[in-house]
């Protein structure tokens, strides 16, 4: 295959890489915006939190590690501009 | 006294009020937290973004909290406020079952790495659910309620996270 060919096939395939992507996009706001879609996932929700728990035994303890695995960075999550609002 | 105040003062004039639906509500400071039995354990936090890491934590377990506030039989789920807030000034807060609550992981951590918590990590008390993924895991909390829903709190669906869209229940 010669470099032109590539170098357009390899066009083409963006182009339509790109065209999925914002057709993705369409899709995923129409169902964000659709009740029934969003019940169905909050169903799903309480499906996956049952069968869980059915699997799980109760108190069963999760997997624990020695002191040599402590990792050495713990990436502090939270808002950045997360504020403390006094004491009650 | 404002947090940072309070930091400074390690945290003597901090109080963890346990209220709700309970038979003895009671406010506890850091220092009678620590005199409680406490329990020691190095899990691995997962969180939602992907990414884990693993720590030693050290608190009070909650079951301890519970067998001295004494939860109604109608309490269903366990409500943690936090003091922390986001850029828009809304509080953190999150939320637990009966059977979360009562696992013999599920603590209320003041040291992690053999080390008082630091504020990064949530300081003075942390939530530690190791069963659920890291957003549960509340943090800089002032407040523990126990409820019978929590549809009437915040946005009604359990913690800060979800009422942004997230799942309540986030079992690993």
């Amino acid at each position: 295959m010669n470099q032109s060919r590539r170098h357009l096939l390899f066009g083409a395939a963006q182009g339509v890489g790109l065209l999925l992507l914002a057709g993705c996009e369409k899709v995923f706001n129409r169902l964000h915006a659709n009740q029934k879609f969003l019940s169905l996932l909050e169903s799903a929700e309480a499906v996956n939190q049952r069968v869980q728990r059915w699997v799980t035994r109760k108190n069963k303890l999760v997997q624990e590690f020695t002191e040599q695995e402590i990792s050495r960075y713990f990436k502090p999550n939270g808002q950045p501009t997360s504020k403390y609002d006094g004491l009650h | 006294m404002g947090y940072t105040d309070a930091a400074k003062n390690n945290w003597r004039p901090w109080r963890l009020e346990i209220t709700g639906l309970v038979k003895q509500p009671a406010r506890f400071s850091l220092a009678e937290l620590r005199s409680m039995p406490s329990r020691t354990q190095i899990t691995r936090h997962d969180c939602v973004e992907g990414w884990s890491a693993i720590a030693k934590w050290k608190g009070v377990p909650l079951t301890e909290i519970m067998q001295r506030v004494q939860p109604a039989p109608e309490a269903q789920y366990v409500v943690f406020y936090c003091m922390d807030t986001d850029g828009s000034g809304v509080h953190y807060y999150e939320s637990i079952d009966f059977r979360d609550a009562s696992h013999p992981q599920t603590i209320l951590a003041y040291e992690m790495n053999d080390r008082a918590l630091p504020v990064d990590h949530g300081a003075p008390l942390r939530l530690r659910i190791e069963t659920q993924l890291g957003y549960k895991h509340a943090k800089y909390i002032r407040k523990i309620e126990f409820v019978r829903s929590y549809e009437n709190i915040a946005g009604g669906k359990g913690g800060y996270w979800q009422d942004h869209g997230y799942a309540w229940y986030a079992g690993i």
